[in-house]
């Protein structure tokens, strides 16, 4: 890298700040609620060490009747309470059909050190129910989560029944009844079993098509339209409007990406993804206030979802109300203090600011905790 | 001496550049001597048992350039500057392809602070190591210590882009 290479005023930093955007805060529109994923779907299988290193998959240890995937971080407050729920769960239901696997997600590589302490406090609160660790976060990637806790239950075919963003009080209860009404086979006032609309098989198999032709370079441009023939298949299944729409966006299609979205937005409403991708296509066309509205209604419908937090946060930062957006990226930090994408939108801030200094601290939080502290 | 060093580095950075640099020492995860349970962040109490360790690990696979590095890799945090330069160019004799140790001597050059030498070092490295976010990382670091925030910012950006490309192709 050369000095002179460097940039060196405020104004150059500011007219890479849509570049530095949309390389990496696109990719937060995957990682609010489940991403990719929704009740009536079949969930990815994992293979995962569990505390003694022992490979484990869904079959191993799937229950007769729902299995509980916790996805959980020792520094997360609610992380514990929802393994202590788990753990009631587990000691009242584990020989009547229900299984319980928590899933540790603290880190992208943990060394010795840190699953000790994951053992420690698997431990300390008395789990006696499996704890995988997921090394690399793939089976955090690979079933969309974004928000730590997040609770997936599936029935004994791998299919999701319910799903909980975060650990919110009501949310929890809800979820504790209907488990128990599932388990005891009685009715319950809480979500159906079924999704009501029960996304058509076909146009879920497009739709993994599509999925299946993102990751790969030499597929990629296939991608849309294995989304288009899933919305064709069944207009009413709202993931490839999600899919299409961030692809759109990825590709600077920002009116084309706003129409999926408000398509998708027609069929859920109160959709976190939905109103985060309609916030960050209003952000990417310069539509700051607009793109406060969105993100604002993404938190209100989802009060776990983290790129609400820091979205906000940045645009807030940029229109001068540092106070309001410190408050935001402090709170996303309560939730999520490893996730990297939330420093480096809190260094974009400070970059637009003016503030060398805090930025590149902020930016450096970010890069390691991506590739860990030496 | 120093020459020998800079030399050997020259060499490893030629052979990662042609990927001719085969893994070296037998390193199984999980086993009693494997490098990597010697990483991480230790208090001043476990560091010097974990330092014995690696020590005792050196005497049975002297052969173990990993082994090297992370010996390096405590005693730079132990403050124990020419002993852990020592131990990278003990791993760089053994393996001049590692990336790791360079990037230690790096970290070395930079504590010392020898920030020319050590960005030196970093560039090239940069071009041929083909997961190069921490080289970024580390050369952030240097340009901070020099008080020049721009190149620090740039530095971590570009780090930060490079490791999510990496984690989308391995997706």
């Amino acid at each position: 890298m050369s000095s002179s290479g460097i940039i060196r005023t405020v104004r150059g930093a500011v007219a890479t700040l849509v570049c530095a955007l949309l390389i990496l805060v696109q990719s937060s529109v995957s990682s609010s609620a489940l991403s990719g994923l929704e009740p009536g779907m079949e969930a990815p299988d994992f293979n995962l060490a569990d505390l003694s290193g022992a490979r484990q998959q869904f079959g191993r240890l799937k229950g007769e009747k729902l299995t509980i995937l916790l996805f959980w971080a020792t520094w997360g407050e609610n992380s514990i309470k929802a393994l202590t729920m788990m753990q009631s769960l587990h000691q009242r239901y584990a020989g009547k059909g229900l299984a319980v696997v928590g899933i540790n997600v603290d880190r992208q590589e943990l060394t010795p050190e840190m699953v000790q302490a994951i053992r420690n406090k698997v431990a300390d609160l008395k789990i006696t129910f499996p704890i995988l660790l997921d090394q690399g976060l793939g089976a955090f990637h690979a079933f969309g989560v974004v928000a730590v806790p997040s609770t997936v239950v599936l029935d004994s075919g791998r299919v999701l029944r319910y799903e909980l963003s975060g650990f919110p009080l009501v949310g929890a209860d809800s979820l504790r009844q209907w488990v128990e009404a599932t388990i005891e086979g009685k009715a319950t006032t809480q979500r159906a079993e079924a999704p009501v609309n029960q996304p058509d098989k076909r146009a879920i198999r497009l739709f993994q098509m599509g999925q299946a032709s993102r990751r790969s370079e030499r597929t990629a441009d296939r991608a849309q339209g294995w989304f288009e023939k899933a919305i064709a298949a069944d207009p009413a299944f709202v993931q490839p409007y999600l899919a299409l729409g961030e692809l759109l966006y990825q590709q600077k299609q920002y009116p084309e990406a706003r129409k999926r979205y408000e398509a998708a937005l027609q069929l859920k409403p109160a959709h976190p993804l939905v109103l985060l991708g309609l916030g960050q296509v209003a952000l990417a066309e310069g539509k700051d206030a607009e793109a406060v509205g969105w993100f604002e209604k993404a938190l209100a419908a989802d009060g776990s979802c983290l790129p609400a937090y820091y979205l906000l946060g940045l645009v807030k930062g940029k229109q001068g109300d540092m106070k309001r957006a410190l408050e935001l990226f402090a709170a996303g930090e309560r939730m999520n203090p490893q996730e990297y994408r939330l420093f480096f939108n809190k260094g974009l801030m400070y970059e637009v600011r003016g503030d060398l200094v805090s930025a590149a601290a902020a930016y450096k939080r970010a890069l390691e905790l991506m590739v860990g502290k030496r | 001496m120093k020459k020998r060093w800079g030399a050997v580095i020259m060499t490893g950075m030629a052979l990662l550049a042609t990927g001719a640099v085969a893994a070296a020492g037998s390193d199984r995860a999980g086993h009693p001597c494997d490098p990597q349970r010697f990483a991480g962040e230790q208090g001043s109490d476990s560091r010097a048992a974990v330092l014995q360790s690696v020590r005792e690990c050196i005497a049975r696979d002297a052969g173990n350039p990993r082994l090297y590095t992370a010996l390096g890799n405590l005693l730079l945090a132990s403050g124990e500057m020419d002993q852990a330069r020592e131990a990278y160019q003990q791993a760089l004799i053994l393996d001049p392809g590692s990336s790791t140790a360079i990037g230690g001597m790096a970290d070395l050059l930079i504590k010392q602070g020898k920030l020319q030498e050590a960005e030196g070092l970093l560039k090239q490295l940069l071009a041929l190591d083909p997961q190069p976010a921490r080289q970024y990382l580390r050369l952030g670091e240097l340009y901070l210590q020099r008080g020049d925030h721009a190149g620090a910012i740039e530095a971590f950006r570009e780090g930060i882009k490079v490791h999510e490309q990496g984690r989308r192709s391995r997706l």
